[in-house]
């Protein structure tokens, strides 16, 4: 048994390493091939696995206020996703350095002659769009650090330290609400710079909540831990992962669908490009299947109790939410580009990702602690809300 | 929904109809245990009662599923797609008109109606649903004849078979709720 799992522990780090290898020669390859796209490409792929570090943060923070089995059992994990934050904020510097590769915002001549980027100039020019970035990625390493300083000495439940941890995450969750949003109209929703849209943050940060707890759940169900935690807590605590990757995915289409649904029914020229764009061309297909794989079925699925009280069946449908949720990256991103007359070329995107992938599940596995995981108390308390 | 009150009249009228046998148990641990063995002997009509909640105990007493989920379900999507399409029927085929040029059958603007009335068809067929499966409202129940019954909410913990089980026979179920470790066993009467 033991073996079977060290095993599969062996055979994530081997596809890792083939992800790095394989997906860096696609990307290098790519470099060469579609030049226009590279950076593209490089933000989706960053920007989804950034997603997946900042929603850890978010459920850390919010299992930090609310408790719960569900976090106890996840919360090594969602601390080792955490803690990647300075490395993503590591990948962020070609981004960050260039965006007048990305953004036309950042292209003086481009700001020249459109009169709307001149007025909108005061919040997007390049000094100030860097300087912002420091401050998201300073504030996330602070509560990231805070964190990971939790991880370190662990409080009793209503201790004064573990009052303490809870003052900083309500504070926390605000701050990371705020600066979440903030990053969102910065990185991606500028890559359309006259178009804007007030849930759009909102949308990006039920995305991400939604993607961590996916991995984390797979990433549970598939190690040593899974026994542990059936055996402190029972199936209940894979029933409250699956409850909230329900509730998750609800309201992320509730959010997702809200921007639809205004933007459709005003039906203005500015606002309805956006659409215009991600519902053409091809990229309807994307649109239809994230309404179908990252909210029909998975809805469907996660409403039998019996398969969220079983790992086996639980990890299956989290994996095909984390995967959807990439293809909403590349679907937020990819149909901004001016191409002319070049065509998207998707293996990039998905090379790119595999590279930066590889390279995050193996800081990923080093940094979560294996042991000694943290107990589980599931009390009556615990039982009673079930 | 089993009627549990005795046929009025009839040939066994003026003898003293049994709901079943109470037995009276001390604490939670010998309440659980108590409940395995209920369950070993083969009784399926049983119910237990304790004054807190007590992990394990419906498990112990082979509680059995509820078509309750099903019913919700069905509930749902009933008042799902009927939402939908009263809205087609209404905006596309009763009385069309034109608004802000758009199709009349304009499936984004039906969306909120179809989801809240799946909301509302769900949330009606779960508390119907659940009135109708355990039959309350319910003013009187035979088991408050037993005079201890009501230390149920206080410090006793108790198992009730019913007279309703396919093996239930008076005296064996008093004598085996004696010999499972019932301080007490009390037969109710309607």
């Amino acid at each position: 048994m033991t073996s079977a799992k060290q095993h599969g522990a062996v055979m994530a780090t081997t596809i890792a390493l083939a992800a790095i290898v394989l997906g860096g020669a696609a990307a290098a390859y790519g470099w060469a091939y579609a030049r226009p796209q590279f950076m593209y490409s490089y933000l989706t792929a960053w920007l989804f696995w950034t997603g997946v570090s900042l929603g850890s943060l978010s459920l850390v923070l919010l299992h930090n206020l609310t408790g719960g089995v569900w976090g106890q059992a996840v919360r090594p994990l969602l601390r080792g996703a955490v803690s990647l934050i300075p490395v993503m904020g590591v990948f962020a510097l070609p981004v960050v350095l260039n965006p007048q590769m990305l953004y036309e915002w950042a292209d003086p001549s481009h700001v020249q002659r459109d009169a709307v980027l001149r007025y909108k100039q005061p919040y997007l020019n390049v000094e100030f769009f860097q300087l912002r970035a420091a401050l998201y990625f300073g504030l996330w390493m602070l509560l990231a650090a805070l964190v990971a300083w939790q991880g370190r000495s662990p409080a009793p439940p209503d201790s004064p330290a573990d009052r303490r941890f809870r003052r900083f995450s309500g504070q926390g969750v605000g701050l990371h609400g705020l600066a979440v949003t903030f990053a969102s109209v910065d990185w991606m929703m500028s890559l359309e710079p006259h178009w804007f849209s007030m849930i759009y943050g909102v949308v990006w940060f039920a995305g991400q909540g939604v993607t961590a707890l996916a991995l984390s759940i797979v990433v549970l169900a598939a190690s040593e831990r899974r026994d542990e935690v059936l055996a402190a807590a029972g199936p209940k605590a894979f029933h409250d992962l699956g409850k909230l990757l329900l509730g998750f995915i609800m309201f992320w289409m509730y959010v997702a669908f809200s921007q639809f649904f205004i933007i459709w029914h005003g039906n203005l020229p500015e606002e309805v490009v956006w659409y215009n764009r991600r519902l053409g061309g091809g990229w309807q297909w994307a649109a239809l299947s994230l309404a179908a794989l990252r909210f029909a079925l998975p809805f469907l699925l996660l409403l039998s109790r019996d398969l969220k009280r079983d790992p086996r069946r639980l990890a299956p449908v989290a994996l095909l939410v984390f995967v959807m949720h990439w293809v909403e990256i590349v679907w937020l991103v990819e149909p901004a580009v001016e191409r002319g007359e070049a065509r998207f070329v998707p293996w990039l995107d998905a090379a790119l990702t595999l590279a930066i992938g590889g390279i995050w599940w193996l800081l990923y596995r080093l940094f979560t602690p294996r042991t000694p995981m943290e107990p589980i108390h599931a009390g009556p308390a615990g039982a009673s809300h079930g | 929904m089993i009627d549990q009150h005795a046929p009025p009249g009839g040939a066994a009228a003026d003898l003293p109809e049994v709901y079943g046998v109470l037995g009276e148990f001390t604490s939670a641990e010998e309440l659980i245990d108590a409940a395995h063995k209920v369950r070993e002997a083969g009784y399926t009509r049983t119910d237990a009662f304790a004054p807190l909640p007590i992990r394990g105990l419906a498990e112990a007493l082979g509680f059995h599923r509820t078509r309750l989920p099903l019913i919700v379900l069905l509930g749902g999507a009933l008042g799902g797609v009927g939402g939908y399409f009263m809205q087609y029927w209404m905006m596309a085929v009763d009385y069309p008109m034109n608004i802000g040029g758009r199709p009349a059958h304009s499936w984004p603007s039906f969306i909120p109606v179809t989801f809240e009335l799946t909301v509302l068809g769900a949330a009606l067929a779960a508390v119907l649903g659940m009135l109708a499966l355990n039959g309350l409202p319910r003013p009187h129940h035979p088991l408050f004849n037993a005079p201890r019954f009501s230390l149920a909410s206080q410090h006793r913990f108790f198992i009730c078979i019913e007279a309703a089980d396919a093996r239930f026979e008076l005296e064996n179920a008093r004598e085996f709720l004696k010999s499972i470790g019932a301080t007490q066993v009390t037969t109710v009467e309607y």
